[in-house]
Order: C-alpha cells, then structure tokens, then sequence
C-alpha cells in the first residue's frame, strides 16, 4: 500500500524531451490509468516509477521514499508487460515463484502463495506447462499472478490487454477490476483504450505528448473534457463538432451554427460576444427526434445507418458536415430522409475555436 | 493454383536431394576407397564392387601420432572453445544488451581478427612463440585458437542475446535479480539453442584448423589435421587407401563430440530449469 508523487518528471531521449514537467499524486489504493493516444510517453512514465528507465529530472516518490537512484527491486513494485514477457523456458509455478526464490522465501510458503494466487485467478491447473502451451488470456493471468505474489506497494500495468480479442479483454478487464477490490493495492495503468480506462479507473490522467491533459474520474472526463483532444479522445462512437458563433442576448448567449440557435445559461459559460466556437455534441446525447426545426435542435438528410443492436447509429448531413446520433433500435428512419433533434443544452460542451479548450465555468 | 505450387514443391525437393547427393557421395566415396587395396581404387573405371581389405584402417589406428594428435586435437580446441565461451559470451551480452558508442566498432574489431589470412599472422606468431619458448607447446595453440574462438564466438551470439524479449530480461529486473543473475538465469537459458551453434561452430572451426596448427607445432602439439597431412608424405606413391581411411577415422571424433556436446548441453539446461516444482 502506498501513494506514488511525481515532482516536476522530466524525460528526454537523446534530444527528445517525452515527458514535460510531470506531476501527479497517486493516493494509497487508488486505481489511475494513465490514458494517450501511442507515443504520448504514459508508457515511459510507468517505466520510470518500475526503474526500468532512468528520470531525466525531478523526483518520484513511493511511499515518501525517493525512488530516483533506487534499483527496481528495491522499490517494491510489479509490473504485467503487454505481451506478456513470461520466462519461457520456465513452467508457470517456476515463473510465478521466481520473484520469491530471489528473496529466499522458502518452499513450503512459496507453496503455499502460489496456490492461493493461482487459485484466485483460475490457473491452478496448469502449473506444470509451459507458457508457449498457454493461450494469450491464460498467459497474461499467469502475468498477473507473478506480479501480485510478491504483495508489492505499487502494480504497474502496461497495456496490458492489448494483445488479447475483444471478447477476453472484456473478460479481463473485469478480473482485473476485481482484483483490485480485493487487494486494493495502489495501481497504474496505461492503456490507449479509453473504453478500459472509463471502466477500470478510480481516476484518468489523459496524457497528449508528453503533457497532461486532465486529470479526472471517468464521469468528469467523459462529461467534461477539458479541451477538444480529451473529448474526441473519450467515447465511442465519436463526439461531434460543430462550428458556431456567440452573440449576446440578454441574460442569455446565443450559439449561431447557421440556420440553428440554441440558447443556453450565462452563468455556466465564460463566453464573449462575437467568439468563434466548437459545439461538442456526444451522439449518445442526440435522440430526441423533433417534428420541426426549433430552437436547441439539429436538422439533417439520412446518410448512413448502422445498426448496433439496441442502438442504431444515424449519420446525417448537415452544412457537408456527417453528424453522428446514437438512436433507439425502433426509431424508423432510412435513408435520405430528413430528421430533426432536439438538443439537450445542458450536454453541449462548448470550446473556444482558436485554444480548444472547454468554456466551462468551474 | 495447387498443381503449380505442386511442381515448386517438387523442384525445390529435387534441388534440396540433388544438394545433398553433391555433399553425401564424396563421402561415400572415401567411405569405401578406405576398404579398398590401391590397385582397386586408382582403376580407370571406378569400382562399386571389390575386395575389402582392413589393412588401410589397421595403419591408421596403429600409429601412435595418430593417438598423439587425437589428444593434442580434444585438448587444444576443448580448451580454447571453453574459455572462447566463457570469455565470449559475457562479452556478447554485453554487446548485445548495453550497447555505447564503442558497440559497433568492438563488434567490427572482433570481426576484423578474422579478415587477416591465417598465413599473414601465423609467422609473426610463430616468431612470438618461439622467442617465449612457448613453441609447438599446446599452451601456445590454445592462446592463438582463443583469438578465433572468441572472435566467432562473440559475432555469433550477440544476435542470439538479441532475440531474448528485452520486456522478459526487464520483468527479471522487476521480479528483484540483478544484471548478471538475469544473464545466467534468463538470457543463457533462453538464448541457448543458438548459442550451442556459435560454440559448435567455432569447435568445427578450430577442430579443422591446419595452417596455423602447421606453423606452431612440429611434433609434441601437433593436432589431427597435421597428423593426417602427414600421410601424404611418404615418399612418391601416394597412399590413397590409407589417406581415405583417415579421413574416415579423423572424422568420427567431432562428430561424436558435437552430439555429446549437445545432448549434454541440453540435459544441463533441463536439469537445472525445467520441473523442479518442489523447489
């Protein structure tokens, strides 16, 4: 159990400074997923806290304890690499308990841990095989028990379930949730799906080339991004963008988006007269069919459908703009034809044009 | 689709037979010139059918430098292989893991010992040798071998090093082990298939090592090839018969040796690795 601090992190390769100015505390059990599209530097950063990649500048701390110049074992950490990175010419009871022989734990309690860890995560079974006689799923479990034998301060996760199909890595993610209600050990996670980041994180830090973005929980994240980057990043099927214009009306704005207006609170905005802006519209919040075209609502020609099930997603044009909707199955719509929605005002996420960020007043 | 892939499978399987013919029949060839008298073996029309006779084998085996170079032979290169490997491989991994500027030019030197023909550098080593006193000694063979050995050794492994998954050294290096433990119990173990062949290549290269050998040894060290030369040298009739026999007999020990080697390697690896589950 420990809370994990980083103090102004740097990281440069060669000339290239992948990490900017880091900082971040993690609390004692929280659950962080350090969430970016590849190349954003959230796997060096995992590197760094495991001490497998040296701090360019500034400090981490586990525990209060500086890790800087400390070797990875003594920093009591574990770590499940994306592929898995099992000893191959070890058989699994030999690679779950290969941490522990190291710090002479002796045979009866490595015994012991083994069997209560594999027994938790369902590979009891297949001690004496060798990882290439595993599947992927049952390989990244074997992963996850070497890590957690070890009852380490901090489990460093890195992407992974990136390796696995859709259907185990949903079966995974869930283990791996309850795992953590279980032991309730301090976790970092990097993935670049933010689908695994929304249901596994106590809280997301979305990280964009090296900076940090945002640093929330899953619902403010998803409800209010804190630029543009953070809300096309978060929810699928995409957020929509549209461009409009401000203008003043009374204790109200005006959004001009050409022949639509909405009208929303000035309390909950920091806009000005005359600014150029984005509409974020999440099309999950698009559903509401209108009969006419109002104010607050959408209007658009069919140009594509797909059904997903007990959804279907509606693309339609407007300004040569394709605008998602995620619609109710039943909705009886083809192709072609017009539609109207009613918006509801209090989803829009509004974002200045020329800095991207969100107009939210906090 | 099938029918064509059908021919290429079947011209790539004659050409594959066809190359193995080009190597297998030469020996087959000395395989029963070794039994033949000498009149048998130097007829116009080669013989498949004849006489055998012993007598070719019998000279062989009898001589006792033949006995003399088979130890010399065992001894200069189990040496030279040995200490090429406990030398060149930690300075493989080295090469391999913790690359510096230097990497590439160490990795290019330690090719460049092998550029130079072995008789440029074979009289300025005999020289060195004979001003040591060291001269047809088997010390002096095995140092000059271990210039090989490790050279071939070392350009040999670092791909091997190479291909172990770094993430699989890394989570070693999380799981509390320490650079030199992970190369002993990770990157050795793991990388071992293609090590044994850069040690099996540079014992074959070193086992059939002759110019060198000629030049630093006149009786005491002299190791099989040199032996075997000498058989030539028996005044002008040159004795076919016994030439192949020897090559016959001085071929059997690497052979036995590598399988041992192997098989023993293998068994070390398992032994020491694989299901000791009651730890």
């Amino acid at each position: 159990m420990a809370n994990i601090t980083f103090s102004n992190v740097k990281k440069s390769f060669t000339n290239i400074e992948v990490i900017k100015n880091f900082n971040l505390e993690v609390n004692d059990k929280e659950f962080i997923v350090l969430l970016g599209p590849s190349g954003c530097g959230k796997s060096t950063l995992l590197r760094m806290i495991a001490g497998l990649e040296q701090i360019s500048e500034g400090k981490i701390f586990i525990d209060d304890i500086l890790v800087n110049d400390l070797l990875p074992r003594e920093r009591n950490v574990a770590m499940v690499f994306q592929n898995y990175a099992l000893y191959p010419h070890m058989n699994v009871f030999d690679n779950i308990s290969f941490g522990l022989k190291r710090i002479k734990v002796n045979s009866s309690e490595i015994k012991k841990r083994v069997d209560e860890v594999t027994t938790l995560l369902g590979i009891e079974d297949y001690l004496l095989r060798n990882p290439k006689e595993l599947s992927g799923g049952q390989q990244q479990r074997v992963a996850i028990a070497r890590a957690i034998i070890k009852t380490p301060k901090v489990f460093l996760f890195d992407e992974p379930l990136s390796n696995l199909d859709a259907k185990l890595r949903n079966h995974l993610r869930t283990e791996i949730s309850q795992l953590h209600e279980k032991l309730k050990t301090t976790s970092i996670y990097v993935t670049h799906d933010q689908l695994e980041a929304m249901s596994l994180a106590d809280r997301i830090v979305v990280i964009k080339d090296g900076y940090i973005k945002q640093i929330g929980n899953p619902k403010e994240i998803y409800l209010q991004p804190s630029d543009m980057f953070v809300a096309s990043f978060i929810g699928t099927p995409a957020i929509n963008f549209l461009q409009a214009t401000v203008s003043d009306s009374g204790n109200q704005w005006k959004i001009n988006s050409s022949n639509n207006n909405f009208y929303i609170d000035k309390k909950n905005y920091n806009l000005s007269h005359g600014l150029n802006i984005n509409l974020g519209l999440r099309p999950s919040n698009i559903n509401t069919v209108c009969d006419n075209v109002d104010i607050n609502s959408l209007e658009g020609i069919v140009r594509h459908i797909e059904f997903f099930g007990q959804e279907q997603l509606i693309s339609f044009e407007k300004n040569n703009n394709l605008i998602n909707a995620l619609v109710p199955f039943n909705l009886k719509i083809s192709k072609g034809e017009n539609i109207c929605f009613k918006i509801d005002i209090n989803s829009l996420n509004i974002f200045d044009t020329k800095t991207e960020k969100n107009l939210y007043k906090k | 689709m099938s029918r064509s892939f059908k021919i290429e499978n079947f011209v790539s399987q004659f050409i594959l037979f066809l190359t193995a013919l080009m190597v297998l029949i030469p020996l087959f060839w000395t395989f029963l010139n070794g039994f033949k008298y000498k009149v048998d073996i130097i007829s116009v029309i080669p013989k498949i059918f004849f006489t055998p006779t012993l007598d070719n084998f019998i000279y062989v085996i009898t001589k006792q430098a033949v006995y003399t170079g088979l130890l010399n032979s065992i001894i200069v290169t189990g040496i030279s292989v040995l200490l090429g490997g406990l030398l060149g491989l930690p300075t493989a991994y080295a090469l391999a893991r913790y690359p510096n500027k230097w990497t590439n030019d160490i990795q290019f030197f330690v090719l460049s010992l092998r550029f130079l023909p072995p008789v440029a550098v074979a009289i300025p080593i005999m020289i060195i040798w004979l001003k040591l006193g060291l001269y047809d000694t088997r010390l002096s063979l095995i140092i000059t071998y271990l210039l090989l050995s490790l050279s071939s050794t070392v350009w040999l492994s670092v791909p091997a090093f190479k291909q172990v998954p770094i993430e699989v050294e890394e989570a070693a290096l999380v799981d509390g082990y320490n650079p030199y433990e992970i190369f002993l119990k990770i990157a050795l173990p793991v990388a071992y298939p293609s090590l044994i062949g850069a040690l099996a290549f540079s014992f074959v290269l070193i086992w059939n090592e002759f110019m060198i050998a000629l030049m630093l040894t006149t009786t005491d060290a002299q190791t099989l090839p040199v032996v075997a030369s000498g058989f030539t040298q028996m005044g002008r009739n040159v004795p076919w018969g016994i030439l192949n026999a020897s090559v016959i007999v001085l071929s059997i020990p690497p052979l036995l040796f590598l399988g041992l080697l192997s098989t023993f390697l293998d068994k070390i690896i398992k032994k020491s690795l694989g299901g000791k589950i009651s730890g």
